[in-house]
C-alpha cells in the first residue's frame, strides 16, 4: 500500500483539484481528474485492491482492467519518484467513496507534472526554516 | 489510523459539519450583504443585540455586491450543545483544524481556547460560526475568530488573506507586513491622516494584482491613540478597556479606499533611525509567512503556494519606522518615489 509522505511533503484538494508541494525539492503539482482522484485513495488509505470498483465506478465508461491498471501503476511510480508517496504497510479501507466536487468525463491517464518556478522559495532552508528538533522538521512559527 | 477507523472518522466529522451548517440555516437571522474581495458575503446574525451589531460593523457593508457566500454567526443561545465531537479529539487537543483527510469537502476547526467552532462547506460555500461566550470573547477581538473563516472563504476565490496594513499612495498600493507591535498599523492609520489613502489597519484581502480591505475596524493601542489624536479627530468607537484596546472605524478616515492594486510589501520595524532598504524575495516570503500563517493556524498547501507567488512578483523592502510620524511618512514616500522611477525608466527601456 502507499500513502502520502508526512513530512515535506503538503497537499490540498479543492474542486476537484489537488495541489501539493514537495519542500524537500521545492516543486510544486496540479492534479485534476483521474490524477487527483488516484491521489485521494492513496491519501485516504484505501486499500488497492478496492481501487478498481472505486475509479470503474466513477468514470464513465471505464472498465477495469490491466490497461488502466498499468497506467495506475505508472503513475505511482512517478509519485514515487517525485518524493510524494511512500511505501506503508497500515491496513487499507475498502468503504470509500470518491468526493462528488467535479463531474467526471471520460478516464484519462493519470500522469504527473512538475512547476519549478518557485523552487528557490519553496524548498526548506535546513538554516533557517527548521524547528529546534532539526531538520527536516519545519518551523511552526 | 488504519483505512476503516479513518472511514468512521471521516463520516463522524461530515455529521458534525451538516448537523452545525442545518442549525444555522434554520436559526432566524438577520443578514447583511458586506465586502469580500470583489464579491460580496451575506453575513447574518441571531440577533440585533449589542454583540450582533459589533459583529456586523465590523466589516464593510456592500450592499450592492451579489453574495457568493454565507456565513452564520451562531451563539450557545442559539445552539446550547454542540454535535457530537468526541471524533475530533487529537486535533481539538493540539489546537489544529482537523485534516483535510477527514474533512474535506468541509473545513472545520474547534478552537477550545476561545470557544469558537468554524465549520465551512467548500461547494455551497456555507459557513457557520459558533461562539461558545459572549463574554469570554471580548467583543473587542472579535476580528481574530473571524480571521480563520475569512483565510478559508479567500481560499475558495484563490484569494489569501494576508495579516497587512494597506495603503495606497502617490498612485502605488502598499502592503506593511508585520507582528502585532511592529507598528504597520500605525504607519498605515498614520498615512491615512497625511494625504494619502487607508485601506486596511491588519488585514488584507489579496486577489490577482489587487487587495482589498476586510475589515473596517482597527485597533489602536494607548502609545498610538496619542500620536494619531485619534480622540481629537472622532474616529474612536469603542474606548478602551483594560483588557482590549480602542476600536476605531476606518471608513470614518476621510481618505478610506476599499480597494487597490497591490505594488509593493514592506516589513516595518522599530529602529532608531529612519530609512528603508530592498529585501530579497526569500526573506520577504519568511517574513510574510510567519506573519500571516500564524493567524490561520500554520496554512495549507495554497496558502504557501500563494505567498510564494505573492512574494516572488512584488518587491519587498524592510522599512526603518521612528517615533515621528513626518519621518515615517517621509520614508514610504520616498519608497514610492524610487518604485515610480523604477517603474518609469522600465518603461522607457
Amino acid at each position: 500500500m502507499w500513502r502520502v509522505r508526512g513530512d515535506g511533503v503538503s497537499m490540498e484538494r479543492l474542486d476537484g483539484e489537488t495541489i501539493v508541494i514537495n519542500f524537500d525539492t521545492g516543486e510544486y503539482f496540479s492534479f485534476r481528474g483521474s490524477s487527483a482522484d488516484v491521489l485521494w485513495l492513496v491519501d485516504s488509505h484505501v486499500a488497492p485492491e478496492a481501487w478498481g470498483a472505486v475509479l470503474g465506478g466513477s468514470f464513465p465508461g471505464l472498465e477495469w482492467g490491466e490497461t488502466a491498471q498499468s497506467e495506475v501503476d505508472a503513475f505511482l511510480e512517478e509519485l514515487l519518484t517525485a518524493g510524494l508517496i511512500e511505501h506503508t504497510t497500515a491496513q487499507g479501507t475498502t468503504e470509500v467513496t470518491l468526493p462528488d466536487d467535479y463531474v467526471r468525463s471520460e478516464w484519462t491517464a493519470p500522469s504527473v507534472h512538475a512547476n519549478s518556478d518557485l523552487v528557490d522559495l519553496l524548498v526548506i532552508d535546513p538554516i533557517h526554516d527548521t524547528s529546534e528538533d532539526g531538520w527536516p522538521s519545519t518551523r511552526t512559527d | 489510523m488504519d483505512g476503516r477507523a479513518h472511514e468512521l472518522t471521516r463520516r463522524q466529522a461530515h455529521r458534525f459539519a451538516t448537523d452545525l451548517l442545518t442549525a444555522a440555516q434554520d436559526a432566524k437571522q438577520e443578514s447583511h450583504t458586506v465586502a469580500m474581495g470583489d464579491q460580496g458575503l451575506r453575513l447574518g446574525t441571531t440577533r440585533s443585540d449589542r454583540f450582533g451589531q459589533l459583529v456586523q460593523g465590523a466589516f464593510i457593508a456592500a450592499p450592492g455586491s451579489p453574495a457568493t457566500a454565507r456565513l452564520t454567526i451562531l451563539r450557545t443561545s442559539d445552539l446550547p450543545l454542540l454535535p457530537p465531537a468526541d471524533w475530533a479529539r487529537p486535533w481539538v487537543n493540539a489546537a489544529q483544524e482537523i485534516p483535510a483527510t477527514v474533512a474535506y469537502p468541509y473545513r472545520i476547526f474547534l478552537d477550545r481556547v476561545v470557544g469558537v467552532v468554524y465549520v465551512l462547506d467548500q461547494r455551497s460555500r456555507d459557513g457557520v460560526v459558533w461562539i461558545r461566550s459572549e463574554s469570554e470573547l471580548d467583543l473587542r477581538s472579535f476580528i481574530t475568530p473571524f480571521r480563520t473563516m475569512m483565510s478559508w472563504l479567500a481560499n475558495l476565490q484563490d484569494a489569501e488573506v494576508v495579516h497587512a496594513a494597506g495603503v495606497h499612495v502617490g498612485g502605488l498600493g502598499l502592503a506593511f507586513s508585520g507582528a502585532s507591535g511592529s507598528g504597520k498599523s500605525t504607519l498605515g492609520m498614520t498615512l491615512g491622516m497625511h494625504d494619502h489613502e487607508v485601506i486596511s489597519d491588519d488585514c488584507l484581502w489579496v486577489q490577482g494584482d489587487r487587495m482589498y480591505a476586510v475589515y473596517n475596524r482597527a485597533k489602536v493601542d494607548a502609545h498610538a491613540r496619542t500620536l494619531l489624536k485619534i480622540e481629537d479627530h472622532h474616529l474612536l468607537v469603542l474606548p478602551p478597556t483594560p483588557r482590549a484596546k480602542g476600536v476605531v472605524e476606518l471608513s470614518k478616515f476621510t481618505n478610506f479606499r476599499l480597494s487597490a492594486t497591490l505594488d509593493t510589501l514592506a516589513f516595518p520595524v522599530i529602529s532608531s533611525r529612519p530609512g528603508w532598504y530592498p529585501l530579497a524575495t526569500r526573506a520577504a516570503l519568511r517574513m510574510l509567512s510567519r506573519d500571516s500563517l500564524r493567524e490561520i493556524h500554520g496554512g495549507r498547501t495554497r496558502n504557501h503556494l500563494r505567498l510564494a507567488h505573492l512574494a516572488a512578483s512584488h518587491p519587498a523592502c524592510r522599512v526603518l519606522l521612528v517615533n515621528s510620524l513626518r519621518a515615517n511618512v517621509e520614508t514610504i514616500e520616498e519608497v514610492v518615489a524610487e518604485r515610480a522611477a523604477l517603474a518609469s525608466s522600465t518603461e522607457r527601456e
